[in-house]
């Protein structure tokens, strides 16, 4: 074929066989980051099409003198760090309890997926209505059991917004840990437990020195997930308080969304989540590197 | 092998040829024969019901040369797919909006066909009200860029029952306002005198307190926005001063948007509302035509200001049909059908005399109170940064000033800043 000889032929096929899926990646992936750095070195703002061109580092230094952008980088920072850490620890927990083998295990391992497949939207609403100051469940059961005397207007006060959001997200995201988790302790291999338990080993030394170290690596991949993922999150945030009240649930990615959205200033809006993806980038590569260090991964 | 390789080599060409074929051409013109199709986009607040297709269909049976597609567009999702539809030359031929922040940004962006020549020789055009056409140019001697066909100016709701019990008449004037609003929390029990809106959506609601105070006027002679003059900062202190202050308004002012605004009145929880006659439907069927009352906006210092809540259409530079587009826009806002769109979906049409058009815009009390209402319905004035100060800067500012995490001063700069371009 095309005049290749045979060993030319072998050659040439994988890289052939694989240029549809390069190409499709190429189009959806490659092109639009590509097209993003490029953008947010320009003034791109659909409000002035006549004027878009470059500006070197311009979106940048208004980005770092931008006193919203410095919160919501520090929103971020708390939201992810929080709701990330009580993800693991709660996951974690439950796919302990799961991990006995009975019948209500295996009925709770199916409803425990019920937050994680309930599309985002709807997660985000019904959240917002529980939290709901005048007809919100939680007031009201709260208020029932004498732990509050008057009503909370949770999604409406700086104090306790953040809070309300970060416990929407552990509730979405627990799922995703739980059944990581679980699979990773099903591949612990008994025999090891055996050792251990004859060894003198008690329960909680079996969990620290055993099941902690052999299901490491899941752990450390699931978090670096997650915190990825949650600090893309743009849905739940926008819906249930679009970054408000004022500026206290305002993170990077809504912040980026909100400003490509009403302004139409792409080219901001680009240089913000570039940002986003730089300092992700750090916290990704220090914690690589750390459990490379310590041999996890 | 050799057939193996002639199918996967076959195959990379066909892909190269189709993702070529498929970005290259774009969206293909309609042959211009006899029929011109156009394109209509527009949201429908009530999508299920047949009166606005029922329209269009007379439309085009009238016009035998034109077919008009109409495609209804989530309002959600509109204005993203109006901005760069636009401005990628692939939007529909006309396109119907409802935020006069909208209008200004479209025409901005040069998107937009000048209509002059259009209207110029329109008979129809003399026919709406002289301050619809307002909102339809950036300044009084720029090009026209929309017809306006109706308008939703915001006026009071009120619970009419509550205000008979408390011995209270609808207040006429901001202080009025507040008397009533203290009554209703100190007496009805469980109860909050206004629903405010702290969310994004609010901004009108806040300016029908502060804007009588500057003469209705954003910018000073020198254009300086009057944001910063000390007696529209003391009357938007008045305003976060009833959630603050007088605790007139439910604790959840600072989030609340509209679902909670209307659910709030219609439960029991506010007993008063500042909206337009769209939801008037809603409040009469969850409390009873009796309970609910509505007057104009009260007044501040002599003087009212509302949003006018203008809808308008415009046709597309790029369309290829521009005369049919224009043909289509005159007929629909034309007295008749105008009128007719306007009683069905529940907003005032912008024809003069409308309720010898439609006597229902005279027998209807909420209707009524609208129609008196466009008055003093203003559109916001043409400023790049409207949506910037409409969506973003304002709820982000007024939630952090009513939270106290600013002053009152500190916000007014903010929003004078933004609407400055600052």
């Amino acid at each position: 074929m095309l005049g290749l000889s045979y060993p030319q032929q072998r050659k040439v096929s994988p890289y052939l066989l694989l240029l549809p899926a390069f190409l499709a990646i190429a189009g959806v992936i490659a092109y639009p980051i590509f097209r993003a750095v490029v953008m947010s070195f320009q003034s791109y703002s659909l409000m002035r099409p006549a004027d878009i061109g470059f500006i070197g580092l311009g979106n940048y230094v208004r980005a770092i003198r931008d006193e919203v952008f410095w919160l919501s980088l520090r929103n971020t920072a708390v939201y992810v760090f929080a709701s990330v850490g009580f993800q693991f620890l709660l996951g974690f927990g439950l796919a302990l309890v799961l991990n006995k083998r009975s019948l209500l295990s295996t009925v709770s391992k199916n409803l425990m997926l019920i937050p994680w497949v309930i599309p985002g939207v709807l997660g985000a609403f019904m959240w917002r209505w529980l939290f709901n100051a005048n007809y919100g469940l939680i007031n009201d059961v709260l208020l029932r059991l004498g732990i509050l005397s008057e009503r909370i207007a949770w999604l409406s006060r700086a104090d306790t917004a953040m809070s309300a959001v970060i416990l929407t997200t552990v509730w979405r995201g627990m799922p995703f840990f739980a059944l990581m988790l679980l699979a990773g302790l099903q591949a612990v291999p008994d025999d090891l437990y055996e050792a251990a338990r004859m060894d003198g080993a008690r329960r909680w030394q079996q969990l620290l020195y055993v099941t902690v170290p052999v299901i490491m690596p899941v752990i450390v991949t699931t978090t670096l997930l997650r915190i990825i993922w949650t600090a893309n999150f743009v849905d739940l945030i926008y819906l249930m308080t679009e970054g408000g009240p004022g500026y206290s649930t305002q993170v990077l990615s809504v912040y980026t969304f909100m400003t490509a959205r009403s302004t139409l200033n792409y080219g901001y809006s680009a240089a913000l989540s570039i940002f986003l993806t730089l300092f992700l980038m750090l916290v990704v590569l220090m914690y690589i590197g750390r459990a490379r260090k310590e041999g996890i991964l | 092998m050799e057939k193996m390789w002639r199918i996967v080599a076959i195959g990379t060409v066909f892909l190269f040829v189709s993702s070529v074929v498929m970005f290259a051409g774009g969206r293909a013109e309609p042959v211009d024969d006899e029929v011109r199709h156009i394109r209509l986009w527009q949201h429908l607040d009530a999508p299920d019901e047949p009166y606005f297709y029922d329209l269009i269909d007379r439309f085009n049976q009238e016009h035998p040369d034109i077919e008009v597609e109409f495609e209804l567009v989530p309002w959600g999702g509109a204005y993203d797919l109006y901005t760069t539809s636009l401005v990628a030359g692939d939007a529909a031929d006309v396109i119907f909006y409802a935020t006069p922040a909208w209008g200004s940004a479209f025409w901005e962006m040069g998107v937009l066909e000048p209509l002059d020549d259009y209207v110029a020789e329109w008979p129809g055009a003399d026919q709406i009200v002289d301050v619809a056409w307002e909102g339809s140019r950036a300044a009084t001697d720029e090009p026209i860029f929309g017809v306006p066909i109706m308008t939703l100016p915001g006026y009071l709701y009120y619970r009419a029952d509550w205000f008979e019990q408390l011995g209270l008449d609808p207040p006429e004037t901001r202080e009025a306002f507040l008397e009533a609003a203290k009554r209703i929390t100190e007496e009805i029990d469980g109860a909050y005198g206004f629903g405010m809106r702290g969310a994004r959506g609010g901004t009108g609601m806040m300016l029908s307190f502060v804007l009588p105070t500057v003469d209705n006027q954003w910018f000073d002679a020198d254009g300086r926005s009057t944001f910063r003059r000390p007696e529209a900062i003391e009357a938007a202190r008045w305003y976060v001063d009833l959630f603050r202050e007088h605790g007139v308004t439910p604790p959840s002012a600072p989030s609340d948007g509209f679902s909670e605004i209307i659910e709030g009145f219609q439960s029991g929880l506010t007993g008063m509302l500042v909206h337009h006659i769209m939801s008037a439907e809603g409040h009469v069927a969850a409390l009873g035509d009796d309970a609910v009352g509505i007057s104009k906006m009260p007044s501040v210092n002599g003087e009212r200001w509302v949003e006018a809540g203008m809808h308008h259409y415009v046709i597309a530079r790029d369309s290829q049909h521009k005369d049919a587009a224009f043909t289509f826009v005159s007929w629909i806002t034309e007295p008749e059908q105008a009128a007719f769109y306007g009683r069905y979906v529940g907003a005032i049409p912008v024809v003069q005399n409308v309720e010898e058009v439609e006597p229902y815009f005279a027998e209807n009390r909420f209707a009524r109170t609208a129609a008196e209402s466009t008055a003093f319905a203003y559109n916001p004035p043409y400023i790049e940064t409207l949506g910037e100060f409409w969506e973003q800067s304002w709820p982000a500012n007024f939630q952090r000033a009513l939270i106290g995490e600013i002053s009152v001063e500190e916000m007014m700069e903010q929003f004078a800043r933004t609407v400055e371009g600052r």
